[in-house]
């Protein structure tokens, strides 16, 4: 589906904070990715008209960074981490874990598109390792049981928004650094939840 | 051996809400801004820096106030913020985006004051989502309140910043391949010359690039001046650092230190022993790019120059520690998979090589390895860093490469009998 007038309107204001327009390529491959849960090919044609490149120079980027997927995720992408602090302190048991509830294998996604399952590099959380990311929104110090805990209550409950600090409170374990108080923002579908960046400039 | 707090202080004293402006104006905050707007001399902000002796945070340790020293002359010249941190160990600049934004934010504005720059940009990795969020809003508030935008605070000087999202790749940790990246581009680190983007950075024009920690440094170093910063740490390494520590310790997790203490009692002191009484077998000192140091080595100095003389580096300040009962193939297979999987394929000893390098830390795993094996990932990491000297020298474009020898070179030069008790004791006759 091409993009609406809103959306549009949105990109060119994300167009217009950067000296160069090719710059808003990224925020506007997460705006694509927000809508449809991937980068769909009409999305392409509409960025690659919006700043004024190829359709392949669109696909060349998009298929550069891990985080724009090419295939629809499901509602909760959950990213556990395999780096060194996590890899010795027992991931792969964590990712046993998941792996066994989802029935997933590396970057599978179920047929219901409840689940996408990932193994990922370093999440910045090495403290509480073994840590996960739902949505991006992260879970540090994890068990097997805990984790396996955590996926059913999201079959369960299927909550709009994750928030890390809800995740943290019912199914982690040891963390990085305190966190501060809830904020209780958090992301929806497979995109941070940054809804507003870009949106900061001089109020007139 | 204590922590000594200036980049973690206020959000130690304000657990619950450091990252509102409001808390943080209350506390002194942007009083170094307003102490540098009203001075109106840029010259001596800079070398405020210069006194300092500050050297950069995200891993190569280049004198700050000498880089700033190199910014040519242009009408468009940029700030851009390094917070893509991904070395694995790495979670430093993670609680100073999510905890103390606005400190990062004043030493933005006085940064951009100093050099001249009217537009800035803070490259934050994808996955910190929520770091992203506390910035993005920080950034709300502080142009509300007229730290930025256009004549900030009724003066002169007027500053744009856009808060800008990775997705999902450690080399656009680099610096070249972050202006790419924040060109719109693939995130493949630049062939040099030019050395230094404070000559030709983004969009070709003079760019300052430094990390999230060197920058929420400067208004500490503004408001008690260059000289007092100078007088922490010792000589090489002044001032004071946040050390990501995790692995198999008690109590893993950010201290701030004067630079100079050792390992081991960092070690003791912070992560209060290692689990379950355990030794430590090695530790890697700055990051998964640095080479091991082993359980015999835990008095060398947390200085950069001290590192570096013992054969790695600090790098990132991420120190992993890895206990008497870790399986030090499999780690190294975890830290080789890292830079294979981060690898931006632009080399071919770099995209080739740690694919290999991977497969055969992968087979010997398995029970699968070969007799040959050793002298294979010795020609493989030779073809990549030639001599596997250090400091590395390269084939290739950047030093991702290179990183990937650095766990194998550890492997083999002081835990070699770990790798061959996983290796067949007999030919195996194959078909
Ligand atoms: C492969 C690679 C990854 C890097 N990753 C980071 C990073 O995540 N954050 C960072 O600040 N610097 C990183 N650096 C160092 C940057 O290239 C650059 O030196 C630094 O951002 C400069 O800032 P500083 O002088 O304040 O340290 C990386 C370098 C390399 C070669
Ligand atoms: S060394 Fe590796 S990561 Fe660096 S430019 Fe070459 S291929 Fe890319
Ligand atoms: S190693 Fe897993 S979060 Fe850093």
């Amino acid at each position: 589906m091409s993009w609406e007038k809103a959306l549009i309107d949105k990109a060119k204001e994300i167009i217009d904070m950067y000296p160069q327009k090719r710059s808003a390529l990224g925020p506007l491959l997460y705006l694509a990715q927000e809508k449809d849960g991937y980068i769909s090919n009409d999305s392409i044609v509409e960025i690659s008209n919006l700043i004024g490149i190829t359709e392949v120079q669109v696909k060349s980027v998009a298929s550069f960074y891990s985080m724009y997927k090419e295939e629809q995720t499901g509602k909760y992408l959950l990213s556990v981490c395999k780096s060194i602090s996590c890899e010795i302190n027992d991931s792969r048991s964590v990712i046993d874990s998941v792996k066994n509830f989802t029935g997933l294998e590396n970057y599978e996604t179920d047929t219901e598109k409840a689940f996408t399952f990932e193994e990922v590099e370093c999440i910045g959380a090495c403290g509480g390792a073994p840590a996960v990311q739902v949505n991006y929104e992260t879970v540090e110090g994890l068990t097997p049981e805990k984790s396996l805990k955590m996926c059913e209550w999201l079959k369960e409950e299927r909550p709009e928004i994750i928030v890390a600090e809800e995740l943290q409170e019912k199914f982690g374990g040891v963390k990085s650094f305190d966190w501060a108080i809830a904020d209780n923002t958090g992301s929806s579908y497979s995109v941070p939840g940054f809804q507003n960046i870009g949106t900061a400039k001089e109020k007139n | 051996m204590k922590e000594t707090l200036l980049l973690t202080k206020h959000m130690r004293e304000f657990p619950e809400d450091s990252h509102q402006i409001e808390i943080y104006e209350k506390n002194n905050g942007y009083s170094a801004l307003k102490k540098v707007l009203k001075e109106d001399n840029p010259e001596n902000v800079i070398n405020e820096i210069k006194d300092s002796n500050i050297r950069g945070r995200g891993g190569a340790g280049f004198p700050t106030g000498v880089k700033w020293g190199f910014l040519a002359e242009n009408e468009d010249r940029y700030l851009v913020i390094n917070g893509d941190e991904s070395e694995p160990g790495t979670f430093k600049d993670r609680i100073l985006l999510e905890r103390d934004p606005h400190q990062l934010i004043e030493g933005v504005i006085i940064t951009c004051f100093a050099s001249n720059i009217k537009k800035a940009f803070i490259y934050i990795r994808g996955e910190y989502a929520k770091p992203a969020r506390r910035v993005q809003d920080a950034v709300e508030q502080a142009y509300e309140k007229g730290y930025l935008g256009n004549n900030i605070l009724g003066t002169n000087f007027s500053l744009d910043v856009v808060v800008h999202l990775g997705a999902g790749a450690y080399i656009c940790g680099e610096e070249t391949a972050l202006l790419n990246s924040l060109e719109g581009k693939r995130g493949e680190p630049r062939l040099k010359p030019p050395y230094f983007p404070a000559v030709m950075g983004l969009y070709n024009k003079p760019t300052l690039v430094n990390n999230v920690e060197t920058i929420s440094s400067v208004p500490w170093i503004i408001q008690n001046s260059g000289k007092e910063y100078s007088k922490l740490g010792v000589e090489g390494s002044t001032g004071t650092r946040i050390f990501s520590l995790s692995g198999h310790v008690n109590n893993p997790g950010n201290f701030e230190i004067e630079m100079g203490q050792s390992f081991g009692e960092f070690i003791d002191t912070f992560g209060k022993g290692i689990k379950n009484n355990k030794n430590v077998k090695a530790y890697i000192p700055g990051g998964a790019s640095a080479p091991w140091f082993t359980g015999d080595q835990l008095d060398i100095k947390m200085t950069i120059d001290d590192v570096a003389n013992a054969g790695s580096m600090l790098g990132s300040g991420a120190v992993v520690v890895m206990d008497e009962d870790t399986n030090l193939v499999y780690a190294a297979k975890s830290i080789v998979s890292f830079f294979a999987h981060e690898s931006c394929g632009q080399c071919t000893p770099c995209r080739e090589g740690t694919t290999w390098l991977e497969m055969i830390l992968e087979r010997i795993a398995s029970g699968r390895g070969r007799l040959s094996d050793i002298s294979l990932l010795i020609d493989i990491c030779d073809n990549i860093s030639p001599g596997l000297d250090w400091p590395p020298k390269m084939t290739t474009i950047c030093p991702l490469g290179p990183s990937a020898v650095s766990p194998i070179t550890s492997l083999l030069n002081n835990f070699s009998e770990e790798i061959t008790n996983m290796l067949p004791t007999k030919i195996p006759i194959t078909q």
